[in-house]
């Protein structure tokens, strides 16, 4: 596999891997939105392993194969296992329609292009070109966060600013070293669990996992 | 010899548009179990339209007569400019997308405003409605253009398909299919096709392009609905020859021509076929939602820009 | 060994009190490992103050003065903690509730070593995941009193802080980045890190500017403050302590390491500008809620928040004085402010509320507290004689010879927060206390280590001893200074 057939491999499938975390707005149901978070976790362990051919690394390997097990198999299964818990939730509509927040999502991809693609100029890895689209899927995961109201969705927006950073360390380096992702793939797993937990007792105390309805604490 | 291909391509538009149009009925209709009109039939609708009385109301004006002309020349006119077969023709130089795009767009003002020139509440809904799709639509059209035009570094068509069949990794371009995407979504939404529109629909609320020729009937009836086949035909050969470019004729020799014709032909089937598929698995969608989905399409043609500009 | 000993004791703590069954035992283990991990703690500090740096593992635990000093800042506020929270839970869950008493205790110990891991590890990418780990430790812990308010106050705290922290792993990844272009894969170790100049400078500031916003998150710096003043009230009284006396403190450090890679390489303008940038708002925020507080837990937390600005104002005036004057201010306020904290717990318990016009003459009911109260307020207020004040002059008398109009404006922003609390606090201590309230202080033997942190903080303030004097300069010279 040469360089340039590896560039335009990994910049199609980080173009998926955006197009997914916009696809977390535009489906409403949240089982959809669980699928489509697996699906993403999925074509980062397609991308690592792409890359661990090209790199002959077997640390990538590893890597690929925790993301398959973790973010693939485990996490979905314990939020699925949450949403069916929660069953029909009634919520009110969320701050921003799904038009205008597909628009901002657009702008968003503008701003992490013009941040990162100076960085990404002087990386001389031939997978730097996809760098600003890896910030552009942190920025549009923290976008979900702020402007979704159902608790888990916001789970689904944090999950999917971690994959983009996973990604974005990916692109950049070739992934950090492999007792770091381990690491990082640890707590991820434990943060999930807590937000489980977390969305049990909201859904227990409030009837709903509106967090809107979480505005009591003020001055 | 560029004038004959000219002329060819001309001939091509003026007839098959209506087979391609049968095409998508007869795969629609087997892929929902039943048999279906005949492949031929839009030829026999045409021509019993043509022999029957017009019907004109006497509240229109001048424009609901002129309309359906102005629909069928623009069309033939675009068909003279798009690259069917080849590259090389006469009028290649006027090929410019940007003025193809608004040529189909002076046919779809037209007859808006002979959908309200009637004054019936029907035509002036689907006027309204299809105005505000084009509204949303023109905006992706443009940014998807600017997309491929930049990686191409030129907005005439001759030369984007040059430059595309040149290149080898064409399909492994993300840039490319994020703007191809973006602009099949808005050959749906233009051509009045599923999810935006239902072209068989016969409850007039759901209607949109049907609602505003509501009034048509005899030889107008007929230019419209031959002026809506070409135009899906024009819109289908922009997507397989600029996106798809392998088989379009870079030089004249009857050989290249031959090929592309088939190559045009294969590539028209396919996109058919996948019409037929996508009309028979979607629903209509809500008119409010179809905001959504254009907006969508929007997203995707400014990452297909975004792309242009900062990849290699 | 020693360095092993002083991670796995917590851990061994955390996993055994989690087993076990029966309160006594629970209490037991739970002193029992506070004190240990404070005397290791010790030890290592003096070590290391001797002129060696402690390793352990290749490449992964390294122990320079830097670290030392949050050792000890964190076991000795540990182990005072630890002390406290024993009467604190005794009063507040019966012995019947052992399940909470033991996720408390088992959970308490797992934050400890999270938080020692990230002071003493050389790896950054480990230092990360274990800055993730004291947020995960600490949200059970935030959310003990199962009400809807602390439920809220978790849920934000959890979301926030591992948002801003996911953001501090892309500067990670970038610095990574750029030093393995130079040194290879043990770029991600802040020893190699530190020896490396002249890294790309543009992939530096970027850096710079994730690590500030993501471990400012967890710092308590404006405007990503917002969790703080919620989580840090409606935590236990120990746990806010620790939260805001170390916890906090534990962010910057993280912070401070960045720092010091990041001006090796582009000089101390951009970054020190930045600090000033956002010491001075966090300064002006807390200022602005500190006017006039209704809740004296919101209270506490807002003026962290104050600190540390105050603090980030130190380092971004920078040269020697004002890193002297932050890091002997990290000391003082994680000195004060886990002392004030605890005690709030004593008023909590006696009044049943934390609204400040509920609460009045403590002085007279509880006099230990309120009196220990009274000290606590103005160490932290910036009284001389005892050390904040020191801390606070050195920070601004640096300020003054290079930033000044920066330096007036703190010092005014400092008098606001000044007025504000003494009047809100003087209210509370003073006046009639309502007449069914029992005098007494309740947990006054638990009190009695608090009566260490003063006596430390007016040592200090009267006095900069020579061992630490040394060891301040050592971190300095740690630091690049």
């Amino acid at each position: 596999m040469s360089a340039d057939m590896l560039s335009k491999l990994v910049n199609l499938l980080s173009f998926a891997a955006l197009g997914l975390t916009i696809l977390l707005i535009v489906r409403a149901r949240l089982e959809g939105q669980v699928r489509a978070f697996a699906l993403q976790s999925f074509v980062l362990a397609l991308l690592s392993v792409l890359i661990a051919i090209y790199t002959g690394s077997l640390e990538l390997f590893a890597v690929g194969t925790a993301l398959v097990i973790v973010k693939v198999i485990v996490i979905p299964r314990v939020l699925d296992r949450a949403v069916a818990k929660i069953g029909i939730s009634r919520v009110a509509a969320p701050y921003l329609g799904t038009a205008p927040a597909l628009i901002v999502c657009a702008l968003l991809a503008i701003i992490a292009f013009y941040v990162m693609t100076p960085i990404a100029a002087s990386n001389p890895l031939p997978t730097a070109d996809a760098m600003p689209l890896a910030f552009a899927g942190v920025l549009i995961g923290f976008f979900i966060m702020v402007e979704r109201r159902r608790a888990v969705t916001q789970i689904l927006g944090f999950l999917m600013l971690e994959n983009g950073i996973f990604l974005l360390a990916l692109l950049t380096t070739y992934g950090v070293p492999f007792i770091v992702e381990m690491g990082v793939f640890l707590d991820v797993l434990v943060a999930v669990l807590i937000m489980e937990v977390f969305v049990y007792h909201i859904k227990d105390n409030f009837d709903s996992i509106d967090v809107g309805q979480l505005g009591n604490l003020k001055e | 010899m560029e004038i004959a291909i000219e002329f060819l391509q001309l001939a091509i538009v003026m007839f098959a548009s209506p087979l391609l149009i049968g095409l998508i009925r007869k795969t629609k209709a087997r892929l929902q179990g039943r048999c279906g009109a005949p492949l031929l039939q839009s030829y026999a609708d045409i021509r019993k339209l043509l022999s029957k009385e017009s019907v004109v109301s006497e509240n229109t004006s001048w424009l609901f007569r002129f309309t359906p002309y102005l629909l069928a020349t623009t069309m033939m006119l675009s068909a003279l400019i798009v690259p069917l077969l080849s590259t090389r023709t006469t009028l290649g130089f006027m090929g410019n997308i940007i003025a193809l795009i608004y040529l189909f767009l002076l046919g779809t003002f037209f007859l808006a405003l002979a959908g309200l020139d009637a004054g019936s509440a029907f035509g002036g809904m689907g006027a309204s409605r299809e105005v505000a799709i084009a509204a949303l639509a023109e905006p992706t059209v443009l940014i998807a253009i600017f997309g491929i035009a930049l990686r191409a570094g030129t907005t005439s068509l001759d030369g984007m398909i040059t430059r595309f069949a040149a290149e080898p990794l064409l399909m492994l371009n993300a840039g490319h299919l994020l703007a191809f995407c973006a602009f099949f979504i808005v050959a749906l939404a233009e051509n009045g096709r599923l999810p935006v529109d239902n072209p068989t629909t016969h409850l007039e609320l759901t209607m949109i392009h049907e609602a505003m020729i509501l009034e048509y009937s005899g030889r107008y009836l007929a230019l419209v609905e031959w002026a809506a086949g070409m135009k899906l035909f024009l819109f289908l050969t922009l997507l397989a020859n600029l996106f798809f470019p392998w088989g379009v004729a870079l030089n004249n020799t009857p050989m290249a021509l031959a090929l592309a014709f088939i190559a045009l032909a294969i590539k028209l089937l396919l996109f058919a076929g996948a019409i037929a598929l996508l009309e028979t698995s979607v629903a209509k969608l809500r008119l409010f939602r179809v905001p959504e989905l254009l907006a969508g399409s929007f997203t995707i043609a400014l990452l297909a820009v975004i792309t242009a500009f900062f990849l290699r | 060994m020693m360095l092993l000993n002083l991670l796995l004791i917590p851990l061994a703590a955390a996993a055994s009190i989690s087993l076990s069954h029966r309160r006594a035992l629970m209490e037991l283990l739970h002193t029992g490992a506070a004190i240990a991990v404070f005397g290791i703690g010790v030890a290592v500090a003096a070590e290391v103050l001797d002129g060696e740096i402690l390793v352990a593992g290749t490449n992964l635990l390294r122990v320079d003065s830097l670290s030392a000093l949050m050792v000890v800042i964190i076991t000795f506020l540990g182990a005072v903690a630890a002390f406290y929270a024993l009467g604190y839970l005794r009063a507040e869950f019966a012995d019947a509730d052992m399940p909470r008493a033991r996720l408390f205790f088992s959970l308490f110990h797992l934050f400890i070593f999270t938080m020692l891991l990230a002071a003493t590890t050389d790896n950054l990418g480990v230092m990360w995941v274990a800055i993730e780990g004291t947020t995960l430790a600490t949200v059970f812990l935030v959310n003990l009193r199962r009400s809807r308010t602390s439920l809220e106050a978790a849920y934000k705290y959890l979301i926030l802080s591992s948002v801003g922290i996911a953001l501090a792993f892309i500067g990670t990844a970038l610095v990574y980045y750029a030093g393995a272009a130079k040194a290879g894969e043990i770029a991600v170790n802040w020893s190699a890190l530190s020896a490396a100049a002249s890294l790309n400078p543009e992939v530096m500031r970027l850096a710079f500017v994730f690590i500030l916003i993501g471990y400012g998150t967890k710092a308590g710096l404006a405007p990503m403050h917002t969790w703080l003043p919620d989580a840090h009230s409606e935590a236990p009284a120990p746990i806010s302590a620790l939260m805001s006396g170390v916890l906090l403190n534990v962010g910057l450090y993280a912070v401070l390491r960045f720092k010091a890679v990041v001006d090796l390489n582009i000089g101390s303008h951009f970054t020190g500008a930045l600090l000033l940038g956002i010491g001075l708002l966090s300064l002006a925020v807390a200022a602005a809620f500190l006017v006039r507080p209704r809740n004296y837990k919101r209270m506490l937390a807002y003026s962290s928040v104050e600190h540390m600005g105050i603090i980030c104002l130190g380092l971004g005036f920078g040269g020697y004085w004002g890193t002297f004057g932050a890091l002997f201010h990290i000391l003082n306020h994680a000195l004060s402010k886990s002392l004030l904290f605890m005690l709030s717990g004593n008023i909590l318990r006696k009044y049943h509320s934390a609204e400040i016009d509920d609460v009045r003459g403590v002085l007279h009911t509880a006099p230990w507290t309120g009196a220990l109260f009274l000290a606590g307020t103005f160490a932290l207020l910036g009284f001389p004689p005892f050390a904040p004040f020191v801390s606070e002059f050195i920070i601004f008398r640096a300020g003054l010879d290079t930033h000044p109009w920066v330096a007036a404006l703190g010092v005014i922003l400092l008098v606001v927060v000044f007025a504000g609390m003494l009047a809100s606090i003087n209210r509370m201590l003073y006046g009639l206390a309502p007449a069914d309230l029992p005098r007494g202080d309740g947990l006054r033997l638990w009190l009695a280590p608090l009566t260490l942190n003063l006596a430390l903080l007016l040592v200090l303030g009267l006095t900069l001893p020579l061992p630490l004097q040394a060891a301040l300069n050592k971190v300095l010279q740690v630091l690049g200074i």
